[in-house]
């Protein structure tokens, strides 16, 4: 990042290199909808390149653009829920439970893999179950189990202590477990 | 003997599934698993969720917005700002040329429909309002300034302001900066707080104050925001002619080739809720434009929400509460709304009840 505040844009597409994916991963798993995800990914490392002067050595990167990346997805959330109460004509855009999964609508990318029955089931329900946590728990274990971020950093982007990040986390494996219990009964059974 | 009983394993729990604890921890902990079948379960089923999650599958986001990043990044710290020398041409002329055009179409309107009685009947073949025009051409358009014969002005001035009015889905990278004039100036978004999200992360998410390099962007963010209001102002008076509430207003080609342009209040409505995340550049500008035809007075409920979303997205804290005293008295007024029609419907049964 010091490399691209000095002026070296090569070091900047390193950086979108090494981070874009699991920042656009954090979204998408975020707002469960794959074109806003697209936009705030954007918005985010937009943010990156425009604040990249105000950018402090002693804060971690990671750290910086993940609070950036999870700001944007509070806000879109916060959209989100204000247009869940707008008027009965408004379109609804929010996750439908009875519409087709993330894994559905990003199946055309990648068609193949999604054709292993056992893992698209798993990851629909994955999915689902993602959703169905709170915003405050679902980017705890966000961070935690695909950002692969410790509690310490999870605490320092959300702003809450430490104790209070591990809770929601708990939580979250508490909330998954109960709703993926039954899919361990079928993977049981399974041959 | 293990000196860990099941209440410390609780405690310590989800450092020891993530294994954030010293060598020393981890072993205590792990002794008193194996002598604790409770413990051990509980370790257990947390773990095959997490052999599950860890199914979850990696998405690789699209190259495109990677190569419109690259580009920013380059046009950035070349130190030509958020664009070339043409979009820069754009930027400075476009308010000229559509205030012109908006000028020309006002007073081109009234003279021959004699005070915005537009009925778009094929009887009025001179007219020659917008058409819609692809996003590229109008942008086109935009970048040639320039004096050009009289013909291409009109056509030039013509798929401006078509493009103001066009529904705004494609991406347009140069407005976006309006989301950074926010986010970067003003205090991000937390969970019922505002926090800060400048360099110093780790020191204190909520008393550090904006970093001034930040404020840099954010001034020119604000002047790339700035550019679709003076658009929009200048076509305010061409919507408010187009834009009355359930009149479909024909425009377009010679004679009988019309076609509709969507700017209806309703369809406004739908394209601010429908609006990318952060985008407050167009939320103000969608915002503004509902106020101006005077939308809300008949459809509090959704000015309501309106004046909402744009506070969500002022910088300045007093123009957020006057929005949402705004989104209050919308509020307010919905409920009168809706006391009268159930009034209504009271005194219409009423009524029924009496004759029969």
């Amino acid at each position: 990042m010091s490399r691209y505040q000095h002026g070296d844009v090569r070091a900047f597409e390193l950086l979108l290199a090494r981070h874009r994916k699991p920042v656009f991963n954090f979204i998408l798993r975020f707002v469960g909808n794959r074109e806003r995800a697209e936009d705030l990914l954007q918005e985010t490392f937009l943010r990156v390149i425009k604040g990249g002067c105000s950018y402090q050595r002693e804060a971690r990167f990671t750290t910086w653009l993940y609070t950036i990346a999870r700001n944007q997805c509070i806000d879109l959330s916060r959209r989100m829920k204000l247009r869940q109460t707008a008027s009965l004509d408004a379109p609804s855009h929010c996750a439908d439970a009875d519409g087709p999964t993330l894994m559905e609508s990003v199946a055309d990318a990648d068609a193949a893999v999604d054709r292993r029955a056992a893992d698209a089931e798993l990851q629909g329900r994955l999915k689902t179950a993602i959703e169905r946590l709170g915003d405050e728990q679902r980017e705890v274990f966000l961070m935690r189990e695909l950002l692969h971020l410790q509690f310490k950093e999870i605490a320092a982007i959300t702003g809450v202590p430490e104790n209070t990040v591990k809770s929601r986390m708990r939580y979250a494996l508490e909330k998954l477990r109960d709703q993926l219990e039954d899919y361990r009964e079928l993977a049981r059974v399974a041959p | 003997m293990s000196r860990v009983d099941c209440h410390k394993l609780d405690q310590s729990f989800m450092d020891y599934l993530y294994e954030e604890l010293a060598a020393g921890e981890m072993g205590e902990l792990r002794a008193h698993l194996e002598a604790c079948a409770r413990c051990s379960d509980e370790d257990n089923r947390f773990r095959s969720l997490r052999r599950k999650v860890a199914h979850l599958r990696i998405v690789e986001p699209p190259e495109a917005v990677s190569a419109q990043l690259m580009r920013e990044a380059r046009s950035v710290r070349s130190g030509s700002g958020s664009g070339s020398p043409w979009r820069k041409a754009a930027y400075y002329a476009t308010p000229l040329v559509a205030m012109a055009a908006a000028l020309a179409i006002w007073a081109h309107a009234r003279v021959r429909y004699d005070g915005w009685a537009i009925d778009g009947s094929p009887s009025t073949p001179e007219y020659r309002a917008p058409a819609q025009v692809p996003l590229d051409d109008a942008k086109v358009a935009k970048k040639a300034p320039a004096a050009e014969g009289d013909e291409a002005a009109e056509k030039r001035r013509t798929m401006t302001l078509a493009e103001d009015t066009s529904v705004a889905k494609g991406r347009r990278p140069e407005h976006k900066s309006g989301v950074v004039s926010k986010q970067a100036g003003g205090p991000a978004h937390g969970y019922g707080e505002s926090r800060d999200i400048g360099g110093g992360v780790a020191a204190d998410n909520r008393s550090a104050a904006p970093p001034p390099a930040l404020a840099k962007p954010a001034e020119s963010a604000q002047k790339d925001a700035a550019e679709p209001s003076v658009r929009s102002d200048n076509t305010t008076a061409q919507l408010e002619a187009m834009s009355r509430p359930g009149e479909r207003v024909s425009a377009g080609g010679e004679g009988s080739d019309r076609e509709n342009i969507s700017t209806r209040p309703d369809q406004l409505y739908q394209q601010l809720i429908t609006t990318t995340s952060s985008n407050c550049a167009r939320v103000m500008d969608l915002v503004r434009q509902l106020e101006n035809v005077s939308w809300g007075s008949r459809h509090p409920e959704q000015m309501k929400n309106a004046y909402q979303l744009r506070a969500n997205c002022q910088t300045d804290e007093a123009l957020a509460n006057q929005d949402q005293e705004n989104a209050r008295r919308m509020q307010l007024d919905a409920d009168n709304n809706d006391k009268r029609a159930k009034a209504r419907r009271t005194k219409a049964k009423s009524h029924t009840q009496t004759s029969e």
